[in-house]
């Protein structure tokens, strides 16, 4: 044994904590004995050993931080990322506002057949008192016409370009004709954008509370529905926006057999039999996934003839139609999903019936469909109880009117 | 070191053997002095105990006196493995009894044993270490904490700090060689 292997192995150290064996101990010993430096050291470390001891509890209590940053290139590296995310973040909101403003997409945007037109107006510069008008209320227009940052697959939100610079009128009767004649006499000399919509929250091109007030008085069953705040239009759109269900191509395998005696269906079309319920509900999620919900829409329903007894394509087809728009149309195929009691998308179909019922500002249905979710158990469980708390309050504000 | 200097070290043991074979006082007290601190610092490390490791540094001191003098050592030139058996000894005697005995009283010897001045730079070291202490981090502290006292091996006193088994390695060798470096320093004036 020499200082170095002494030095090098730590000897020393593990003497001192006795985690040396008898056999190297008796030769660290016998070193120790004729080598004043490392008896040196064995007295140093001794000392060392002996004030820490000392201070045992003191250090073990104290916290060290965390070294999230060990090194100043590191620093930099971060810094200098979230700059450079930062400054790609800023030039992306620049570029979704720009695009927002530009008056050409308008016309570029697909419009449904025109029924029940609401009107969406610039804001009139004379007179605001001939019609309830709803105001921005400090919100600033993107938050109000996409409160959730709601991507191409939520409803409501698929356009709504002009937003930002529109009054909406309200009409004061159950008749929706009443609206677009008290609105044209505001202001006939205003340019018109005429954004149409069969019905509900999600009709393209409109601001939510266009929409909001708009159906409020064909659709609500309390009068009280058919005058609502800026605050009270926000938030029914916010209950309202309905996000597109998830779907993995995987559900496809618990239809492997053909209901007709076809070919097995599988995920690969080329040896599916053409035209089965199971094909044209795979075309019809695959325009779904990719946002094509009118296409789903014509898939499904043709899958639904074929199929009428699978909850998954009635659930699909009714949630397609609610980001179709066609919020009206989604309780028959949802209900059918609800009717067989034991699907498993029936949490899902109590509450994106609820969702379809809010943006028909049926309230009280839609409660009572949140809450049969609410007390299901799944993945939307929390959210129906957060959104019945919300209907509630929101139908306490408009009651107390 | 020992690998060193091996002919001279064995050279100097046999020739102080035959000293005290030979009745020379001297001889005796230069053993005494020469082994007294290394043999103290053996017993401090095996017992954690200053007051106890004092008394067994005189046992042990004694008995390889006793044992030289009646010319038990069958090769003189192996003092110090003589020395490390006694005090192994000795010591695992102390651990088995749990008590001391003296056993025999050499006033020459115990004169020698233990002085003052050893008893005060221990007590100096022991001050400036408590300094040293306090100038390190608190991590460098739970290092060596974990690492001296509480017997943890490197890789697992990394694991304990988070670090990794070089950072910790080189830590650890830096606050050592500080240390020494400047104890030596001190016990050189």
């Amino acid at each position: 044994m020499d200082c170095q292997r002494i030095r090098r192995d730590e000897l020393i150290e593990r003497y001192l904590s006795h985690r040396l064996d008898e056999a190297l101990s008796d030769e660290l010993e016998t070193h120790v004995l004729g080598c004043p430096e490392c008896c040196g050291l064995l007295e140093e470390l001794q000392g060392v050993r002996d004030a820490l001891e000392a201070r045992a509890v003191s250090i073990r209590l104290t916290v060290t931080k965390p070294r999230l940053f060990r090194f100043w290139w590191q620093t930099a590296a971060v810094g200098f990322a979230v700059i450079l995310v930062a400054s790609f973040g800023l030039f992306q909101l620049r570029k979704a506002a720009k695009h927002d403003e530009e008056p050409g997409l308008v016309s570029k945007l697909p419009r449904q057949p025109a029924e029940n037109v609401a009107e969406v107006r610039p804001p009139p510069k004379t007179s605001q008192s001939e019609s309830s008008q709803v105001q921005s209320a400090g919100k600033s227009p993107t938050e109000l016409a996409h409160p959730h940052r709601l991507p191409s697959d939520v409803s409501g939100a698929a356009a709504l370009p002009q937003s930002d610079k529109t009054i909406i009128t309200a009409s004061s009767g159950p008749n929706p004709g009443a609206s677009r004649a008290g609105a044209s006499a505001s202001e006939d000399t205003k340019p018109k954008e005429t954004a149409s919509s069969s019905s509900g929250l999600a009709a393209v091109g409109e601001s939510p509370i266009a929409l909001a007030k708009s159906t409020a008085p064909k659709a609500s069953t309390d009068p009280a529905h058919s005058e609502l705040t800026s605050a009270q239009g926000v938030e029914l759109f916010q209950i309202g926006a309905v996000e597109a269900a998830p779907f993995a191509f995987s559900g496809f395998a618990q239809h492997t057999k053909d209901p007709k005696g076809g070919k097995t269906d599988s995920l690969s079309v080329g040896t599916v039999t053409p035209d089965t319920g199971r094909v044209l509900f795979q075309k019809g999620m695959t325009a779904y996934v990719e946002g094509r919900y009118d296409d789903a829409i014509g898939f499904l329903q043709s899958a639904v003839q074929r199929e009428k007894k699978t909850d998954d394509v009635n659930f699909y087809l009714g949630v397609s139609q609610i980001l179709a728009g066609h919020p009206q149309e989604a309780p028959v195929p949802l209900g059918k999903v609800i009717a067989l009691e034991n699907s498993a998308y029936l949490q899902s179909a109590h509450y994106y019936l609820g969702k379809a019922y809010v943006q028909q500002m049926k309230l009280n249905q839609a409660e009572s469909e949140f809450r049969a979710a609410a007390a299901l158990p799944g993945r939307v469980t929390a959210d129906s109880k957060a959104l019945i708390a919300r209907i509630v309050a929101l139908r306490a504000q408009l009651e107390a009117k | 070191m020992d690998a060193g200097t091996p002919n001279r070290g064995m050279n100097a043991s046999a020739d102080l053997v035959a000293r005290i074979v030979g009745g020379e006082q001297a001889a005796e007290e230069e053993l005494v002095l020469t082994y007294s601190r290394r043999v103290y610092s053996i017993a401090t490390a095996r017992t954690r105990d200053r007051d106890i490791s004092r008394d067994l540094t005189q046992d042990i001191l004694l008995a390889v006196i006793k044992a030289v003098r009646a010319d038990h050592i069958r090769e003189a030139d192996k003092l110090v493995a003589f020395i490390q058996g006694t005090a192994k000894n000795v010591i695992n005697n102390y651990f088995r009894t749990r008590m001391r005995r003296s056993e025999t009283s050499l006033e020459a010897v115990s004169q020698h044993t233990w002085d003052s001045v050893l008893e005060s730079e221990v007590a100096e070291r022991r001050r400036l270490v408590e300094q040293e202490l306090e100038r390190c981090s608190p991590l460098d502290q739970q290092i060596l904490l974990f690492s001296l006292v509480d017997g943890h091996s490197l890789a697992e006193v990394a694991k304990r700090v988070n670090m990794s088994h070089d950072a910790v390695r080189a830590r650890k060798s830096r606050l050592v060689r500080k240390m020494t470096e400047k104890f030596g320093r001190v016990s050189q004036k």
